[in-house]
C-alpha cells in the first residue's frame, strides 16, 4: 500500500518512507491514459480525462482508444509505439487535437503499461524550433567559456533563468554527508538569496533522489494545485498502485509543495545534474509570481542544456582535482626540496616557502618536532596542540589521521573547535611525538550567510522548519563542531608526503650513521690505543725503575752524591710517568665499563665519597657543605661516585682562601634532568681558560702547586658523565670560586620522571 | 711448605723475572726455577727425570705461545696432584674480570706489578711472611687449604 503524506502528519522522519512514485494522481494541467498492449485498450485514466472526452472516468476503462480519438492518429501512434521502446524518459509522439485545444502526447512504457500523458500545448504560444535552437547553442556557447566550475555553473543558472524567465535558478549540489548546498543562484531583484545556505539531508530524502536519477526533469507549473486522482486506484496488470517513477505528470509530495509554498514559490521545474551516473545537484528553478507553465519545447531544451551541464561539471570539477592534485605534487616536492636544502626540517615546514600552508587547503599547520612546535596560520594554542598530540600519541595508532569532527573523539577539542573541528595529522615514528597537523576550522565559520542571518523566521501554519532559513538553522545543528572534510586525494597527499619525508630523513640519517660510525670507531681505536699504549709503555718503565733503584742498591757507595740524585731523580720521573699512564688507562677505561644504573642514594654516595676523601678533607680544613638533602636518582653509583670525587678533591685542591668551602647540590626544572653542582669558594679559572680546563693532561698550575696531580680528574669526570648521555659545564669568577654543573643523562634522571 | 723447595716464577719479561728474583732475595735464599711459556709448566713438573715440587708458583698472566697464565691456572687447579701449590699472580692486568676470574680459579694471591720498587717489596714480603713463616707452622698445614 502506498503510504500518503498529508500537511497534518507531515514530519521530516516519514519522508524517507513516503513512496512517491507510487503518488495515485497527477498534476491537474493534463491527463493520463495507461494503455494495454497490444490491444491498445485503457487500463487506468485520471480523473479529469473523463471531462475531456466527455464521459464519466469510467466509462474509458476497457475501451480502445480509437474509440475516443481520431483512427488516423491513433494509427499512427500505435505504429510509433511498435517501433520504438519508449523506456525511460517520456517522449512526444504526437500532437493532438481534443476539445479544441492542443494537446502534446508524451509516451513512455512502465510498469506493464503504455503511458500516454496529455499536456495541453501553450497558451501564450510555442517558440519556434528554430529560435529554441539557437537560443540553446548560444547558452552553450557561452557558459562553456567559463574557467571554473563555479563560473561555470554561475552562467548556466542565469542562462536558465534568461531561458525560462522565472524568478530563481539555483545549482544545488550535493555534499558527501547528503546535505544540499546552493552553490550558484541567479535571481531576480527583490527576492532573498539562497546562495551558500546549506540544507540537511532530510531536505530531499533518498526516494526523491531516486527519482530524480530516473527522471531528469520534473515540472509543476502551478503548486497550488489540486491533485488528480488515477482511477482505478491499481494497475489491474499489477495488482499494485500505479508506478508514476517517469510520469511528467506525476503529482508531487505534500512535503515537497508545502515546502516551495513556504518559500513563496508558485511554479517550479527542477532539473537533474548527474555525474557518473551518480546524482550531483539539481538545477532548482522557481517562479515566486504565479503560477507559470514551460512548453514542453522548452523544457526539452532546458533538459538537454542541463545535461550538457552534467557533462561539463563533471570536466570542470575533474580538472579543477586534477589541477589541485598537482599542485599538491608540486608543493611536496618543493618542500622536499626546501627541506634537503636547509636541513632545518621543522622551520622549514612551517616558515619556508613554500610551507604546509602551500600544501592542504587548511588555516592552520603545525609541525611537532621533539617537542618544540612551530605554527602556521590559525591554529590552537601551543599547549592545545600539545594536549592533542599527547592524545593520538596514545588513541591513534595510524600514520595518517583525518578526521572532520575531532570533538567527536577527542572531547577537549571543543574549546578550540573554531580553529580546529577538522585536523589531518601525519606521524613519523611510532615511538615519537613528531607530527604534522593542518586544521580546519568548524564549518559554520567559513559558510557565508546570504541575505540577513538575523531576518526573522517567517512563520508559516505548515510548519515553520519547512522554510529554508530553518532548515539551514537544522543543517547547521548537523554540522556543529565539524569542518569541510579531508578529500582522500589530500589524505593520499599527505600520507605521501610523509614518506617523502621518511625518505629523505633516512637519507640523512644514513650519512650521518655512517659519520657516527666512523666517529665511533675512531673513538673505540683511541680508548683502544690509550689502553694499549699505557699497559705496554708500563713494562719498560717497570725496568728502567727498577734497574735505577738496583743501581741505587748496588753502587750507592761507588757513586758521588749527585748521581745518586740523579738515579733518585730517575726513579721519581718514572714514577710520575706511572701516574700519567693510569691516568690513561683510567681513562680509557670509562667508556669500557659495563654501567650498572641501581637507584641511589645521593645523600649516602656523596657521604662515602667524603669519607675517602677525609684526609684530605681535614688537612685543607674546608667546609663541606650540603645545604639541601640530595635527591634519589637511577644511575651506576661507581660512575657517579668517581665524578663526585673528581670535582671534590678538584675543589680543595684549587683554593688559597684561609677559609674554604665546598658545596655539593642540585637544581631542578620541570622537564629538564637534574642538575648535580660542586661549588667552591676557590681560585677560579679565567674566561679563556674554561675550554681546556676539561683537556687531559691539561695542567693550568704547575704540577707542584696545588698539590699536583695528573690533570686527568676532570676529563675523566667528564667523559662518565658523557657516557651516561649527561653534559657537564663550569661557571667561574677567578678569584671567587667555580660551580661545576652536570646531569647525568639527557632527560628525566630526577625526580617523577625517572627514565634513564 | 719448605725453603728448600723451589719457587717457580713463570715468567717471560727479562726485567720482571729479575726484578721478582731480586727482591725475594731479600727475604732469604729461595732455590729458584724460571719457566717463558705456559706449556712449560706441566712439563716441568710433571718431567720424568727432573720434576720440579715448587713450594710457590708465581705466575704472570700474558705469557707468549698457547697457554697463558689464566689457562695455566685452570689447569693447574683441576689437578689433584698439583692442586695444594699456591699460585700468585703477577701481572700488569688490573682488570676487575681477571682479579675476579683468578680467585675463582684457586688463585692464593693477586699482584699488579708496581712501577715503584717499594710497593712491591711490600707485597713479595707480604707473601712470603704469609706462605714461609706462617704456612710453614706444621700446625697449621694440615688445616690449611
Amino acid at each position: 500500500m502506498a503510504t500518503t503524506v498529508t500537511a497534518k502528519n507531515v514530519d521530516l522522519s516519514n519522508c524517507d518512507r513516503e513512496q512517491i512514485q507510487f503518488a495515485g494522481a497527477i498534476l491537474p494541467h493534463g491527463f493520463l491514459l495507461t494503455l494495454r498492449e497490444p490491444e491498445f485498450t485503457i487500463t487506468q485514466a485520471s480523473q479529469n480525462a473523463g471531462a475531456v472526452f466527455s464521459v464519466d472516468v469510467k466509462g474509458l476503462l476497457g475501451q480502445h482508444l480509437a474509440n475516443l480519438m481520431d483512427r488516423n492518429q491513433v494509427e499512427s501512434l500505435r505504429e510509433r509505439a511498435q517501433r520504438d521502446p519508449l523506456d525511460g524518459a517520456p517522449t512526444r509522439v504526437a500532437i493532438v487535437h481534443l476539445q479544441g485545444k492542443e494537446w502534446n502526447v508524451l509516451a513512455h512504457r512502465h510498469d506493464h503499461v503504455l503511458f500516454l500523458e496529455f499536456e495541453p500545448r501553450s497558451i501564450q504560444g510555442e517558440q519556434s524550433v528554430e529560435d529554441l535552437h539557437s537560443e540553446l547553442r548560444g547558452a552553450i556557447a557561452i557558459i562553456q567559456k567559463a574557467k571554473t566550475s563555479q563560473e561555470f555553473l554561475d552562467l548556466a543558472v542565469d542562462r536558465i533563468r534568461t531561458f525560462i524567465s522565472f524568478d530563481r535558478v539555483m545549482a544545488y549540489k550535493f555534499l558527501e554527508d547528503g546535505s544540499g548546498w546552493v552553490r550558484s543562484e541567479s535571481v531576480i531583484e527583490g527576492q532573498i538569496a539562497y546562495l551558500g545556505l546549506h540544507f540537511p539531508p532530510s531536505d530531499i530524502p533518498a526516494p526523491a533522489k531516486r527519482l530524480f536519477t530516473l527522471s531528469w526533469l520534473r515540472h509543476q507549473p502551478d503548486i497550488h494545485y489540486s491533485p488528480v486522482p488515477i482511477i482505478p486506484e491499481n494497475n489491474p496488470l499489477t495488482g499494485g498502485p500505479l508506478d508514476l517513477s517517469y510520469a511528467v505528470l506525476r503529482s508531487v509530495s505534500v512535503m515537497y509543495t508545502g515546502y516551495l509554498k513556504n518559500m513563496g514559490t508558485d511554479a517550479s521545474m527542477v532539473m537533474t545534474l548527474l555525474k557518473n551516473g551518480r546524482l550531483w545537484g539539481l538545477i532548482a528553478c522557481h517562479h515566486h509570481s504565479g503560477p507559470k507553465h514551460v512548453p514542453y519545447e522548452v523544457r526539452a531544451a532546458c533538459e538537454f542544456l542541463a545535461n550538457m551541464v552534467s557533462l561539463l561539471i563533471s570536466e570542470k570539477e575533474d580538472l579543477e582535482f586534477s589541477d589541485y592534485k598537482l599542485g599538491l605534487k608540486n608543493t611536496q616536492a618543493a618542500l622536499v626540496e626546501g627541506m634537503a636544502e636547509s636541513g632545518e626540517f621543522a622551520h622549514t615546514l612551517a616558515n619556508g616557502s613554500p610551507n604546509l600552508m602551500d600544501f592542504l587547503h587548511a588555516e592552520g599547520a603545525a609541525v611537532v618536532n621533539d617537542g618544540r612546535i612551530s605554527l602556521v596560520g590559525r591554529t590552537p594554542s601551543e599547549d592545545q596542540i600539545l594536549s592533542l598530540v599527547e592524545w593520538m600519541s596514545v588513541h591513534i595508532p595510524e600514520e595518517v589521521f583525518a578526521t572532520d569532527s575531532l570533538v567527536s573523539v577527542f572531547p577537549e577539542a571543543a574549546e578550540f573547535r573554531e580553529v580546529a573541528s577538522g585536523v589531518l595529522a601525519i606521524r613519523f615514528a611510532a615511538t615519537k611525538k613528531d607530527y604534522l597537523l593542518w586544521f580546519r576550522p568548524e564549518v559554520l565559520q567559513t559558510v557565508k550567510w546570504a541575505g540577513d542571518p538575523h531576518k526573522p523566521v517567517d512563520i508559516s501554519d505548515d510548519g515553520e522548519r519547512l522554510l529554508p532559513r530553518t532548515s539551514f538553522a537544522l543543517w547547521k545543528e548537523s554540522v556543529r563542531l565539524k569542518s569541510t572534510p579531508w578529500l582522500e586525494l589530500e589524505v593520499q597527499a599527505a600520507r605521501e608526503l610523509r614518506l617523502a619525508i621518511l625518505e629523505l630523513v633516512l637519507r640523512q640519517t644514513e650519512k650521518l650513521g655512517d659519520l657516527y660510525k666512523t666517529l665511533e670507531r675512531s673513538h673505540m681505536e683511541l680508548d683502544a690505543f690509550a689502553y694499549v699504549a699505557s699497559h705496554d709503555l708500563k713494562e719498560p718503565l717497570r725496568g728502567i725503575h727498577n734497574y735505577s733503584r738496583f743501581l741505587l742498591e748496588d753502587c750507592a757507595e761507588q757513586l758521588r752524591s749527585e748521581d745518586v740524585e740523579k738515579l733518585r731523580a730517575m726513579a721519581r720521573l718514572t714514577q710520575r710517568m706511572e701516574d700519567l699512564l693510569d691516568s690513561l688507562l683510567h681513562y680509557s677505561r670509562v667508556s669500557r665499563n659495563e654501567l650498572r644504573p641501581t637507584l641511589c642514594d645521593l645523600n649516602k654516595t656523596v657521604s662515602d665519597v667524603l669519607d675517602s676523601l677525609s684526609v684530605r678533607i681535614s688537612e685543607s680544613r674546608a667546609d663541606i657543605r650540603v645545604p639541601r638533602p640530595l635527591p634519589n636518582i637511577e644511575i651506576d653509583e661507581v660512575s657517579i661516585s668517581e665524578v663526585f670525587s673528581n670535582l671534590i678533591s678538584n675543589a680543595l685542591k684549587y683554593n688559597d682562601k684561609t677559609e674554604k668551602w665546598v658545596e655539593i647540590g642540585f637544581e631542578e626544572r620541570p622537564g629538564a634532568p637534574t642538575v648535580l653542582y660542586v661549588r667552591d669558594n676557590g681560585i677560579g679559572i679565567e674566561a679563556e681558560h674554561l675550554d681546556t680546563i676539561f683537556v687531559i693532561f691539561r695542567r693550568l698550575h704547575g704540577p707542584k702547586d696545588f698539590g699536583g696531580g695528573t690533570g686527568a680528574g676532570l676529563t675523566i669526570a667528564r667523559k662518565i658523565v658523557q657516557r651516561h648521555g649527561g653534559s657537564m659545564w663550569i661557571e667561574s669568577s677567578p678569584g671567587i670560586g667555580s660551580t661545576f654543573y652536570f646531569t647525568m643523562a639527557s632527560q628525566g634522571i630526577g625526580g617523577g620522571s625517572a627514565n634513564v | 711448605m719448605y725453603r728448600n723447595d723451589p719457587i717457580l716464577i713463570v715468567e717471560d719479561n727479562d726485567e720482571d723475572y729479575y726484578t721478582v728474583a731480586r727482591v725475594l732475595g731479600k727475604f732469604g735464599s729461595f732455590p729458584l726455577r724460571r719457566c717463558r711459556q705456559g706449556t712449560e709448566v706441566m712439563e716441568r713438573l710433571t718431567d720424568k727425570e727432573a720434576a720440579i715440587q715448587p713450594s710457590l708458583i708465581f705466575l704472570d698472566l700474558d705469557l707468549p705461545g698457547k697457554r697463558d697464565g689464566r689457562s695455566v691456572l685452570a689447569q693447574l687447579k683441576a689437578d689433584s696432584r698439583f692442586r695444594r701449590i699456591p699460585v700468585v699472580i703477577i701481572t700488569t692486568s688490573a682488570s676487575p674480570s681477571d682479579v675476579r676470574n683468578c680467585f675463582d680459579h684457586g688463585a692464593a694471591g693477586y699482584m699488579v706489578k708496581p712501577v715503584n720498587l717499594d710497593k712491591f717489596v711490600e707485597s713479595i714480603a707480604g707473601v712470603v711472611k704469609y706462605w714461609f713463616e706462617i704456612m710453614t707452622l706444621p700446625a697449621k698445614v694440615e688445616g690449611a687449604k
